[in-house]
């Protein structure tokens, strides 16, 4: 048998194998070279792992907290938008003639802001509502409330009621200076399949072609929130945006809304 | 209540959650600092690793992917960064190192198997600073943060066999670092390439 360095870490460490333990101990025996290489080993393994770990200094943590957590922040939709890249079929959605806006919260939020239209804004050229698929889980670093949802669907759609007051009798709704910022923030396009996937364990099969997929908060639960273009099929163009969170951790619907176009 | 696992953390801090990532460094500082203090041999560099660690996984989390152990991705980063500091430093660790034109010191009488009481902390620290770079930081990988032999070999990107080498000729270079000598007759050290 040859120097067995790697079994002489085994060996070392207590985690051979019978057969291997055999067969480096006959080694042994015949080998002082191993014999005291195993020796010297031994000593600094239980010097190292005697010694007692130190603490980090004091206020280092908070330190790199604070220093990694630092970014600029927007302030709200308008902001946010006027930063936003623009993106081919946001200019197409915002040409869309009539918008209106329903909030449905799921049955197992247990609050329910009135179903409500929302917002309708001057026509416009409606002819091309194509729409890209979603290409990445965009991260949003923000927490959406059940009364922002339908303000943060039409806003993923490139409509217009985000950016415009609420509209009076909207039950529940906030003004869009109050939405929070909808900054797009890292594209995740590995957790698009695991985003999707979760979507539908909690809604069922997929209402429309998903055109933006957002990892964001629902009510300071992490949520994918899953823009759908919903068509009545035979190629005919979207007629709304469907809008469907889900709870990241275990795939639960939280709440809908849609957007007409 | 139980603490919220990693990746919970991890998606509350993604989806805007800063008090998630507070959380999730508290959890995680102590380890990062103990592998940059061993592998770098300075309390003060291995605060500034440290840090930019953490600056480092909050910029860089959106590219973690699940599929392997936040501990492993954690250590990669941590390691690369102490490999870059001591390629910044273009030095070696600090830590009572002995300059060159210096001679050791000669080692004290022989000793049986056992060195637990033999060095101090300080002293281990010291001779840890001697150890090569690569032998060092799959040592501390090991026998400091107690991680399994294939984490560390994910961690590194490299065979399991070659991790168990560098630990083996690790410890072997701590120990004649610190002057440990055996009961057992010396010989030629049976091996001289590093397994790949």
């Amino acid at each position: 048998m040859n120097h067995p360095e790697a079994l002489l870490t085994d060996f070392v460490d207590g985690t051979l194998s019978a057969a291997d333990l055999a067969a480096v101990e006959d080694h042994l025996g015949t080998c002082g070279a191993c014999r005291r290489e195993v020796a010297l080993a031994r000593a600094a393994r239980a010097t190292l792992r005697s010694m007692p770990p130190e603490a980090p200094p004091a206020g280092l943590v908070d330190a790199a907290v604070a220093e990694a957590t630092a970014r600029p922040r927007a302030t709200n939709i308008a902001v946010a938008r006027a930063k936003r890249p623009a993106r081919r079929w946001v200019a197409v959605a915002a040409a869309a003639a009539v918008i209106g806006l329903v909030v449905v919260a799921s049955p197992k939020l247990g609050s329910s802001p009135s179903p409500t239209v929302a917002d309708r804004s001057a026509a416009g050229d409606a002819a091309d509502r194509s729409f890209a698929d979603a290409g990445a889980v965009e991260v949003v670093r923000t927490d959406v409330s059940s009364a922002q949802l339908a303000y943060v669907a039409a806003s993923l759609g490139g409509l217009q009621a985000g950016a415009e007051p609420a509209p009076s009798g909207v039950a529940g709704a906030e003004t869009a200076a109050s939405v929070p910022a909808l900054q797009p923030g890292r594209q995740l396009p590995d957790r698009l399949p695991e985003a999707s996937a979760c979507l539908e364990q909690a809604w069922g099969a997929a209402p429309g072609q998903l055109t933006r997929v957002i990892l964001a908060r629902f009510q300071g639960t992490p949520a994918y929130f899953g823009l759908y273009a919903v068509g009545p099929g035979a190629g005919l163009p979207p007629t709304r945006l469907q809008l469907l969170v889900a709870s990241v951790r275990d795939c639960r619907p939280l709440a809908s809304a849609y957007a007409l176009l | 209540m139980s603490d919220p696992p990693d990746q919970e953390l991890i998606d509350r801090y993604l989806a805007g959650d800063d008090e998630a990532f507070a959380s999730l460094a508290r959890r995680h500082t102590g380890h990062v600092y103990g592998l940059c203090l061993r592998v770098l041999g300075d309390p003060d560099d291995a605060a500034d690793a440290t840090q930019d660690v953490l600056v480092t996984i909050a910029r860089k989390l959106d590219s973690f992917r699940g599929d392997a152990r936040f501990t492993t991705w954690l250590h990669r980063v941590a390691t690369n960064i102490c490999y870059d500091h001591l390629r910044a430093a273009k030095r070696q660790p600090v830590v009572r190192h002995f300059p060159d034109d210096e001679p050791a010191p000669e080692p004290g009488p022989p000793v049986p198997d056992h060195a637990d009481d033999v060095a101090g902390t300080h002293d281990v620290a010291a001779a840890l600073a001697r150890v090569p770079e690569d032998f060092r930081v799959a040592l501390v990988l090991a026998d400091v943060q107690d991680l399994p032999y294939d984490q560390i070999a994910r961690i590194l990107d490299v065979p399991v066999g070659t991790v168990k080498s560098r630990v083996h000729r690790g410890r072997l270079a701590l120990a004649r670092a610190l002057g440990i000598e055996t009961s057992e007759p010396g010989g030629t050290a049976p091996t001289s390439q590093e397994q790949r």
